[in-house]
């Protein structure tokens, strides 16, 4: 009597498991290890423009394909060869539409468990690669936008900063400074960050190691315009900056910038 | 390889190119000692524009180059150092040189000709 | 769409030093790798590929560079079949040489890439880089 019960119970269990990946708005299959089809969920077959009895027992790439087909590259040939969980990103076509996919291949056990085939889960992604893309484009717009190095006079650059600086942004200024100072052979360069709100360590950091750079490539460069706050900031910090030109003002800056200048000319 | 060194009035003048194998490195270092000992040149300007890689190997010949000859009466400046080798240096531990600098072998030259001047004083 | 490519350099003398770290200063400008990228993790492949040359002999350098929509990414195992590094931690520390240099290697390169990972014991010692960044 018990075994009974128990036994019923997992059937009911299989069907109610089936129905939720039948449900699941993503691909669900399974392959044994030869690719033969074992499952696929009802988004699978629309994908595919085809019934589940159709596709049952054959060859998964007949159905779908991608760069990743019947080469070691497939992630569900090396789940099943490494026994462990893999997600990739990738493109593929089936049932006459391309698109964008996030895979998230594992091995298929049976009972005992031992590995008998694979199971992926496949997840259009082709709003998020449209998102992602819109993103790019405007952090791109931003970066050419936000770091101009303006040639002032024969020898001195200026790159006045503006808005807040994170550390991706702050490499983009150093290697467009340093690059700026050998193109325009300046033996000063100013930079001026009167219009950064913040700075914190490791913005301070990124200063320093232009200062540094920038005498090596034997130039040398002035920061201008540290609020109080920010000064405030870097001295509580306990930030070094005793090694390198600092000046109140931008204008103050440029007169110095004048003076290095005009004693190298000499 | 045959790294060549120029003597121009009492300023010698070398150019280090990128593919530099470790062998060349070592023999140019003594080359220049020797050269500067032949002439009795009073500076010595090198010359890096076309380094694009200096890692900490080639740091230090050109740093120990350095130090060498001023320790011969000569006076050093490194030239033309490209922004992105400046950059890496730096990240990778800033003291690896300690050498005057130039921009480019022109102001080179004129931070050489300035040093002659001051030391005369 | 995601591509990968991948290159093994032989380690046998100082010239495939600048062989490797010319091959992968090429392949990252292929994906698109600003010149800052390309001379960070060539120089740290000239440091650890020197070290190979001059402790162990020989070794393998294994270069993997790969796009997808969204990033791109290169991968250098250094690997080599000698003494192994005693130490590892002090081997990471600023200034610690045995090899009369300035004690920069290790840690130098450390600093320039994004990934780095050791293992060494004697008969085989492998490092790992990694270095990626957004693909614009």
């Amino acid at each position: 009597m018990v075994n009974e019960n128990v036994s019923s119970d997992n059937v009911e269990n299989v069907d109610i498991a089936k129905d939720v990946l039948n449900q699941l708005p993503c691909m669900v299959m399974a392959v044994d290890l030869d690719f033969n089809i074992l499952f696929l969920n009802n988004t699978g077959c629309e994908w595919m423009g085809d019934d589940f009895e159709n596709v049952e027992g054959k060859k998964c790439y007949d159905f779908v394909q991608s760069s990743h087909c019947r080469t070691d590259n497939c992630r569900v040939k090396q789940a099943m060869k490494n026994d462990r969980k893999y997600v990739w990103r990738n493109e593929i076509t089936t049932g006459g539409k391309t698109f964008p996919i996030e895979y998230t291949a594992s091995p298929l056990r049976d009972k005992d468990g031992n590995i008998v085939g694979g199971v992926e889960y496949v997840i259009d992604i082709t709003e998020r690669v449209k998102i992602e893309e819109e993103v790019q484009e405007h952090s791109r717009t931003i970066m050419e936008l936000s770091t101009p190095v303006i040639k002032l006079w024969e020898g001195i650059v200026i790159l006045p900063l503006v808005g807040v600086i994170d550390t991706m942004r702050a490499q983009q200024i150093i290697e467009n400074l340093l690059s700026s100072i050998v193109e325009n052979e300046a033996t000063v360069a100013i930079l001026d960050v009167t219009g950064v709100p913040m700075i914190d360590t490791s913005v301070a950091q990124h200063i320093l190691k232009t200062v540094s750079a920038g005498k090596m490539l034997g130039a040398e460069i002035i920061i201008t315009g540290f609020s109080p706050n920010v000064a405030q900031t870097l001295v509580t910090l306990g930030v070094d900056l005793s090694d390198i030109i600092t000046c109140g003002s931008l204008k103050d800056g440029v007169s110095k910038a004048f003076t290095l200048v005009g004693r190298k000319l000499v | 390889m045959e790294i060549p060194i120029l003597k121009l009035k009492n300023i010698l003048l070398t150019s280090i190119q990128s593919d530099m194998n470790d062998d060349d490195a070592l023999k140019y270092q003594s080359d220049v000692m020797s050269t500067l000992e032949k002439s009795g040149a009073k500076g010595l300007v090198i010359d890096i524009t076309a380094m694009d890689i200096i890692d900490s190997f080639m740091a230090r010949v050109i740093n120990e180059t350095a130090r060498m000859a001023r320790l011969m009466g000569a006076r050093v400046v490194l030239c033309g150092m490209q922004p992105m080798v400046a950059l890496t240096l730096v990240e990778m531990g800033r003291e690896l040189i300690g050498v005057d600098t130039a921009l480019n072998l022109d102001k080179g030259f004129d931070k050489l000709v300035k040093m002659f001047n001051e030391g005369v004083d | 769409m995601i591509e990968i490519s991948e290159i093994s350099i032989d380690l046998r003398n100082e010239d495939d030093i600048l062989i490797a770290r010319q091959t992968a200063r090429k392949k990252m400008a292929d994906i698109g790798f600003g010149s800052a990228d390309q001379t960070r993790m060539a120089t740290a492949i000239s440091e650890l590929t020197r070290n190979v040359i001059k402790y162990a002999g020989e070794g393998v350098c294994h270069i993997v560079t790969g796009t997808s929509s969204s990033e791109i990414c290169i991968k250098v195992e250094i690997e080599d079949y000698g003494p192994g590094i005693v130490d590892v931690d002090k081997a990471m520390e600023d200034g610690y040489t045995t090899g009369g240099g300035l004690g920069a290697g290790l840690p130098g390169a450390k600093r320039l890439v994004n990934d780095f990972q050791i293992e060494s014991q004697p008969g085989l010692t492998k490092i790992n880089l990694e270095m990626s960044r957004p693909h614009v």
